[in-house]
């Protein structure tokens, strides 16, 4: 049964997925061209030149100034982070729309535990965020090889994927938080308004506490906080496992949350 | 003895939306085997009771059964033995109708058979073609059929069918009326939610009159029929001039010398005793249908 429910879900999601897909992938080879002809013109200072220092600050010394830091830059870069954020704030909301269409009137009219609507759309929004990361990191490390100059210093594969996991972790927490709202409410665009809004305004808290010094407490609830690019590109420290811990450990809290609301509600 | 159980009973069964009453109190049975007309106007809880039998909605208080199994604690179990149409078919527009029983059957246990899922295609006149066009291009009545094909095709003991023949044409009507026959002389329970009352009268046995959340009516249809007022015309050789007797069962609707028009409840035989010391020419008693008498019910707020 889940395996039907989830075949329908990806199915109903295919041409977003495939056009994110495209997107993203196409991003990360882009930004390994453009790190290549400033690679060869060595104009990384010309470069660093044109970025506020509070934004250099920010995504840390190296993303300007080496072509491994611009190389990785599609990996957080703010549009690909919002992007691929709101991709799966919009797969998680499908129980809302299965109640406002009133597909669960058929669907579990049958012998379907309610939970598996919850699996079902942890299992496609999760799973989505997951391939759509691991097909950034493929990308990327062909468009090197593809791509990048033989003598410039190249992210380390370590460093890619970590950035890949990560960024797929971020997307689980907001998907999470998705499910929960879709687990409650009746319209979809009302999900997706609550979360999408909550994505973007957090990220935007996120910028605030880096940039000015009274907001900096705020840094901690807003999840991209625990997506330290900088961090992971210097490799420098082990921080990373305590930033997916939280991650991790908000998601398996929204998902709980989602499950215990989804098993009470009237549909 | 024990008594048999029965494939649906509802007892004080209660849901609220707030302030406003979805269904109240409402206490039915329906035995194995037997086909329940659940009659009311727009709003009047229907819909409300048969989402709280397949557990979508969680009651304020109360209770349903599905053969013994509380719809609530044991919801998965009890749903295997529902096969539901609701009124609004729910579609994937983009799907086939071939991919969009497919996929409901996937969330069948025990999975449709074959044969008879052929077989219920030929009734419905359901033709490859029409299963390989996408959903969103099919009539209206084709949509229905798909409806009516995916709450049948599991052959589920208990099918809880709304509206079921909205927008079908009469073959398709026919052969839907033959279909749930067959089912349920197999033992197969019917409950049925309709407001085409021609449909009522060929399939149930018994009906309930639900009104503003409400069971105000459970009767058997030969009951109702007993009691169903029957419209008496007198016509008289000469005219008369005594007043027409204010008898038990009786209601006057118009009264001239020449003239009477009687509506009836109950034994015609007071009122014909009473018609014997008078000159009658002709008489004609005309039975309302059910339509009319629950129409009537509800334009008196009964139901």
């Amino acid at each position: 049964m889940l395996a039907a429910l989830a075949a329908r879900s990806v199915a109903r999601a295919k041409g977003l997925l495939i056009a994110l897909a495209a997107l993203l992938c196409g991003f990360q080879v882009l930004v390994i061209v453009s790190a290549r002809e400033i690679y060869r013109g060595q104009m990384f200072a010309e470069l660093a030149s044109l970025i506020p220092s509070g934004l250099q600050q920010m995504a840390g010394g190296l993303v300007f100034t080496s072509f491994t830091g611009l190389a990785s830059f599609g990996f957080f870069h703010p549009v690909v982070i919002l992007v691929f954020v709101e991709a799966a704030v919009f797969l998680a909301t499908e129980p809302a729309w299965e109640v406002e269409a009133g597909m669960v009137d058929l669907t579990l009219a049958r012998p379907v535990p309610r939970s598996l609507v919850i699996s079902r759309t942890l299992l496609v929004a999760f799973g989505a965020a997951a391939a759509l990361a691991l097909l950034m990191a493929l990308s990327t490390r062909l468009a090197l090889h593809a791509f990048a100059p033989a003598t410039a210093a190249w992210p380390r594969v370590e460093t890619t994927t970590l950035l890949a996991i990560n960024l797929a972790v971020l997307a689980w927490c907001f998907a999470a938080l998705s499910l929960l709202i879709a687990a409650m409410v009746r319209r979809r665009s009302t999900a997706v308004g609550i979360a999408g809004l909550a994505a973007v305004l957090l990220y935007l808290v996120h910028v605030l506490a880096e940039l000015w010094r009274p907001a900096y407490p705020l840094r901690l609830i807003a999840p991209y906080h625990y997506y330290n690019a900088p961090a992971l590109l210097a490799l420098t420290s082990n921080g990373w496992q305590r930033d997916l811990g939280v991650l991790l450990g908000t998601t398996a809290l929204f998902v709980a949350a989602a499950y215990v609301v989804y098993e009470r509600r009237d549909l | 003895m024990p008594e048999p159980v029965a494939a649906l009973a509802t007892e004080g069964l209660t849901k609220y939306y707030g302030p406003v009453i979805g269904i109240e109190d409402v206490n039915l049975v329906v035995h194995g085997g037997e086909t329940f007309g659940f009659l009311g106007a727009n709003g009047a809880g229907k819909t409300t009771t048969i989402r709280l039998i397949l557990d979508l909605l969680r009651p304020s208080r109360g209770r349903a059964t599905v053969g013994g199994l509380d719809c609530r604690q044991d919801s998965v179990r009890v749903r295997q033995q529902i096969g539901y149409l609701p009124a609004e078919m729910p579609v994937y527009p983009e799907m086939s109708g071939r991919a969009y029983l497919a996929f409901l059957a996937r969330l069948q246990h025990p999975a449709p058979d074959a044969a008879w899922m052929e077989s219920l295609l030929r009734r419905f006149d359901v033709s490859d073609t029409d299963l390989a066009r996408p959903i969103r291009d099919l009539s209206h009545g084709m949509k229905r059929k798909l409806g009516i094909l995916q709450a049948l095709m599991g052959k589920a003991p208990l099918l809880i069918l709304d509206e079921p023949t909205s927008g079908l044409d009469p073959l398709m009507i026919e052969a839907f009326v033959e279909t749930i026959r067959e089912l349920r002389a197999e033992g197969c329970t019917v409950f049925l939610s309709s407001h085409v009352l021609s449909e009522v009268e060929k399939l149930c046995d018994r009906v309930g009159l639900v009104s503003r959340g409400r069971l105000v009516k459970i009767a058997a249809l030969d009951e109702i029929r007993d009691r169903m007022p029957r419209r008496v015309r007198v016509v008289f050789s000469q005219p008369v001039s005594t007043p027409p007797p204010t008898l038990a069962g009786t209601r006057i609707v118009r009264a001239s010398p020449d003239e009477w028009i009687v509506e009836i409840s109950g034994p015609a035989g007071p009122i014909v005793q009473w018609l014997g010391a008078l000159p009658v020419r002709d008489m004609d008693i005309e039975t309302a249908t059910l339509e009319e008498y629950v129409l009537g019910l509800y334009s008196e707020g009964t139901a």
